[in-house]
């Protein structure tokens, strides 16, 4: 009995011990610890800060052309052909014409000072509608995430807290967005918002709705998922015996515990979504030039010659894509590793 | 088990109604209206006036654009499908179900094969990459196939093109048969041909696997890496097992599981993929006939067309689960 | 902000720790791929009735936080035809011994830094008839610890739920051993010895559970199953890794009773980790008492519990609900925690919680004091006292 007493003394030592001895990793300093664990997380983050002070800072510190802005330099313009003749000899002999004709629109320049990529067929500099590009393709995909998340939880919570008929119905609606084939859908309905003579700008709007539709389902099942089997665990079990109300069950005690997932899905998703964009813009059907999309610069390399010749106008947009693309991928990654609490430390 | 299947079959076929009506919809509001465009220039030299092109839309049964002719229209086409008609391409004047039948082999060849040699190539890398997490080979195996993910279908199309066909001269850049090439009828010419066939296919192919290699290299990685912490895994090397054992035998096994769920999707995903590929290849699958069915506003064409991807995918959703009860013992179906 | 507080380490710190961490462990994972001669890890043994020596092992896990010294420099042996009962509170490295044993420790981050496991071998013959022959398990490559893992030392683990593979039938697990071991065994041949195995463990439908999975099986059926496997190599040492904690009590005895029952029959000597006193006393011949990577106290069973030295062995003793005592008293319990095992301060470990403290304490660690032939204690109350 004598130790009983004893025991809060003894406890104080213990902890006056402990902080001598002993160091650990902050809570924060831990979960950056596990982020940066894998270097590609690293070079994920350096590729997204990028990519947007390069979009969103670059046309205001870079103003020496506008998004469409043609350039009216008076050109002259070479155009180099060669002619194949056979003399009454039997020799052959190359004529080489040279064709020189002035031009008030500065196209398919290379790239020079003046243009630091060149200019596509328009005159339009590549450089700067690449920075336009992407200011478009982030939006979209941030925005779409966004909103897909949002429905995502709202009817992924609803299935997987409630149950019963509700969630029946509801995964059956997720299954029937399920096999709708992406693409083909997504192509379908950019074409039925051309006839609706949309302004460009409103254009973007409707095209972030219509990816948003064939795109929430993956994050509904996956919230559902989350809750179906949260909803079995002690702690939840608790908030109930504790008589919380609904509401602060599902948004104090659930969704907090779906976080971690869910952003590390919106993180890949923001990759898939610019993804999307830029192949319904590749096939005309997205943003509509004179507005400025990677996936429009990319579709020039269509024609032979500017495949062949001109570089300059289609491989850094993808060059881009793929930077963005990546870049949210890694640090996707990252972060599971970062949040996921079944992780060794 | 049979029942099992049976009410699985019952829900995808209320799956497939849902799917159905809601592409027939979109594809009956679509701008570009076939009669329209196939008669625009006679509409303009006067050959034909507008009440003609009112008859002709009638005919093809898109004439009123109300809702109750797009429910009408849809019910039509549902009834006719029930008796396992899907109606006759506009644009291709031949029986839907002919069209499919005749252009998918050529897609469905391509599918395959890019879906074996991506689980041939990835499944391997993803086992490496995890038995050796976070060293430069795992590095060197996560960077290529994310930029594999990462790279838009056309984009990579379009550099492999220039590269390998125009200034290299490899690979023939589009089509599937060399266009001045003349085949005997005997079997050294069906070999010459083949061979041909291949020399143009692999170019396509090449862009199908490296695209998609990424997304089941990584599964299989994080999977490998939660099962090698598993308890039975300390057990089989306590039992003495060698480390490749224990790694292809025990450990392969048990990340088989989900890989398997995978496989649902990848087959009907490839097959919406390869619109793209084959539209820049220019090789005449269903994929492209699709996207041009689609422009041109082929209405049955593009509801065949949808409606085979999305039996695919529902498809390949029972598969994995019945393929899951055969590689987890853990599960039965039905329960 | 993280890095004011003094409780954590700083950013520079951790960065010295990690470049640390990575370069030792590079270094020890490429000792255990390495080809070494033979003679590297043959050892005499001191004694030659001695199955297993450790001397002096010292286990670390390299993690973010510091290098953690799990097993500070443990010796103890288990002599042929014994069982041995470890015992400690949960971390107190017992289970990482036990690994180390194995060669199992997870590695990379978790290596054995020092010392000697010594296992006396059969198969090692000298001309010197006194002197016998043991392997350094401690310094052997992993390529030739799996001739000796699984057949002359096996382990049964603690969560026998999760331990065997879900995917496949408790014969292909069981059959396996045979064909790891028996070069040239028939399928017939494994078959049948793993259902005599099956029945030595006392499985009444051998033939049937033989064709099961193990999510069919119960978790005592799933205990007698690892314990079949354990047996079935032949093994000269079985360690047993808290067998029962995971188990209904009712079923705990009869698989302590089994292995005590299949320890007389098999010859064979079995190390018992668990953290109940309880089970020791019944089982064990020696005891090994662990505290925070050290051995605190050793000697028969006898001398363990009629005559307990250490104040930590006689705090463990006391927080035993017994039957007799009356429901007045409040249950002892021994104030504090294990201390965390990270840079601990050279002297005993124990201090912080022990109630016969005294000046000396604040010294060095306690040397390992000599009481009896069999019985050792690290403390400074018997100092003196040596035999």
């Amino acid at each position: 009995m004598e130790d009983m007493k004893k025991e809060p003394t003894v406890d104080q030592e213990v902890e006056v011990i402990e902080k001598e001895t002993f160091k650990e990793m902050s809570p924060f300093r831990l979960i950056m610890r596990r982020f940066f664990r894998s270097k590609l997380s690293l070079i994920g983050l350096i590729m997204i800060v990028f990519l947007f002070l390069f979009s969103f800072l670059g046309p205001v510190i870079y103003q020496k052309w506008g998004e469409t802005e043609q350039d009216k330099k008076e050109v002259v313009k070479t155009t180099i052909l060669e002619h194949k003749v056979i003399d009454e000899f039997g020799n052959e002999i190359i004529i080489t014409q040279v064709l020189e004709h002035s031009s008030s629109l500065n196209s398919l320049a290379s790239p020079s000072k003046d243009h630091l990529l060149g200019t596509d067929a328009d005159g339009y500099d590549v450089f700067v509608r690449i920075m336009y590009g992407g200011r478009i393709s982030l939006t979209i995909g941030f925005i779409v995430v966004i909103l897909e998340t949002i429905i995502g939880i709202f009817l992924g919570g609803i299935a997987g807290y409630f149950g019963g008929w509700v969630d029946q119905l509801i995964m059956r609606i997720v299954d029937i967005f399920n096999c709708i084939p992406t693409l083909p859908i997504l192509l379908i309905a950019s074409a039925l918002i051309d006839s609706w003579n949309l302004e460009s700008n409103q254009r973007i709007y409707v095209l972030m709705v219509i990816i948003t539709i064939f795109s929430w389902s993956g994050i509904a099942r996956m919230v559902r998922g989350q809750i179906l089997s949260l909803r079995e665990q002690e702690f939840i079990v608790a908030t109930e015996v504790m008589g919380l109300p609904t509401w602060r069950r599902i948004f104090v005690h659930l969704i907090p515990n779906v976080m971690p997932q869910l952003i590390v899905s919106m993180t890949l998703g923001l990759g898939s979504v610019i993804l999307y964009e830029s192949t319904l813009s590749y096939l005309g059907l997205g943003v509509q030039p004179p507005q400025a999309a990677w996936g429009t610069m990319i579709a020039t390399s269509n024609d032979p010659q500017v495949l062949k010749y001109h570089a300059n106008m289609w491989l850094p947009a993808g060059v881009m894509i793929v930077i963005a693309v990546l870049g949210f991928n890694f640090v996707g990654d990252g972060l599971r590793d970062a949040m996921d609490p079944k992780a060794k430390k | 088990m049979l029942k099992y299947i049976i009410k699985r079959i019952a829900i995808s076929v209320v799956i497939l109604l849902g799917v159905s009506i809601i592409i027939y919809t979109m594809v009956r509001l679509m701008p570009n209206d076939y009669v329209d465009n196939k008669y625009a220039s006679q509409l303009q030299s006067g050959a034909i006036n507008q009440e003609d092109i009112d008859r002709f839309k009638a005919l093809y049964g898109i004439g009123d654009n109300s809702f109750e002719g797009i429910v009408g229209g849809y019910l039509k086409w549902i009834g006719n499908l029930a008796k396992g008609d899907l109606g006759t391409s506009f644009k291709y004047e031949k029986p839907v179900e002919q069209v499919i039948s005749e252009n998918m082999w050529i897609s469905f060849a391509i599918a395959i094969v890019a879906t074996i040699l991506q689980f041939v190539i990835a499944i391997p890398l993803g086992i490496g990459s995890a038995t050796h997490q976070y060293s430069i080979r795992d590095y060197v195996v996560t960077v290529f196939t994310m930029i594999g993910i990462s790279l838009p279908t056309y984009f990579f199309a379009a550099i492999v093109i220039k590269v390998l066909s125009v200034d290299l001269g490899l690979f023939p850049p589009n089509g599937l048969l060399s266009a001045t090439a003349n085949y005997e009828d005997s079997f050294a010419g069906s070999l010459e041909k083949f061979i041909d066939i291949v020399h143009h296919l692999f170019l396509p192919i090449l862009v199908s696997v490296f695209l998609s290699i990424g997304g089941l290299m990584r599964y299989t990685r994080t999977n490998m890496l939660e099962v090698l912490n598993a308890d039975y895994i300390r057990t089989a090397r306590a039992k003495g097992l060698s480390e490749k054992t224990v790694i292809y035998k025990h450990a392969f096994r048990n990340t088989m599981i989900p890989l398997v769920t995978m496989l649902a999707g990848i087959l009907p995903s490839l097959f919406g993929g390869m619109m793209i590929t084959e539209q820049v290849f220019g090789i005449d699958g269903i994929g492209r006939l699709a996207y041009q069915a689609l422009r041109e506003g082929d209405i049955p064409f593009v509801m065949g067309y949808n409606m085979f991807l999305a039996i695919l995918t529902v498809i390949g959703t029972l598969l994995s689960d019945i393929m899951y009860s055969v590689v987890d013992p853990r599960v039965k179906l039905g329960k | 902000m993280a890095s004011k507080n003094k409780h954590y380490i700083s950013i520079k710190e951790s960065r010295e720790i990690i470049k640390y961490n990575i370069k030792q462990m590079k270094y020890y994972e490429s000792l255990k791929k390495r080809k070494a001669n033979q003679d590297e890890y043959i050892v005499p043994m001191k004694d030659s009735n001695n199955l297993i020596e450790i001397d002096n092992l010292k286990t670390v896990f390299f993690t973010d936080n510091g290098t953690v010294m799990s097993v500070n420099g443990v010796s103890f042996e288990i002599p042929k035809n014994k069982i041995v009962g470890v015992v400690g509170e949960s971390g107190c490295g017992k289970s990482v011994t036990s690994l180390s044993i194995m060669q199992l420790v997870q590695a990379p981050q978790g290596q054995i830094i020092e010392g000697e496991i010594r296992f006396n071998s059969d198969s090692l013959q000298t001309n010197n008839v006194n002197q016998k022959l043991g392997y350094n398990i401690a310094k052997m490559p992993t390529q030739e610890m799996y001739n000796i893992r699984g057949k002359d030392i096996t382990m049964i683990f603690q969560e026998p739920m999760t331990s065997l593979n879900p995917v496949f039938t408790i014969g292909y697990q069981l059959d396996e051993v045979s064909f790891v071991h028996k070069p040239g065994v028939t399928k017939e041949e494994a078959k049948a010895h793993s259902i005599e195995m099956l029945n030595k463990v006392g499985i009444s439908m051998p033939e049937h559970v033989y064709k099961s999975y193990p999510h069919e099986l119960s978790g005592g059926m799933r205990q007698r199953v690892m314990i079949a496997m354990a047996l079935a190599g032949n093994p000269k040492l079985i360690i047993a890794d808290e067998p029962t904690t995971a188990l209904d009590v009712t079923i705990q005895a009869q698989i302590l009773e089994l292995l005590k029952d299949i320890q007389k029959k098999e010859q064979c000597s079995i190390m018992l980790i668990t953290h109940d006193l309880g089970v020791i006393a019944e089982m064990a011949d020696y005891v090994v008492v662990m505290y925070a990577g050290k051995v605190i106290e050793k000697g028969t069973a006898q001398e363990i519990f009629h005559n307990p030295l250490h104040p930590y062995t006689i705090g463990l003793q006391k927080s035993k609900p017994l039957i007799t005592s009356s429901s007045q008293k409040p249950l002892y319990s021994i104030p504090g925690q294990v201390p965390n095992p990270i840079n601990l301060p050279d002297n005993c470990y124990f201090k912080g919680r022990c109630n016969k403290c005294c000046e000396k304490c604040n010294g060095k660690y306690p040397k390992e004091i000599k009481v009896s032939d069999t019985h050792y204690v690290s403390c400074y109350l018997y100092e003196g006292s040596e035999e």
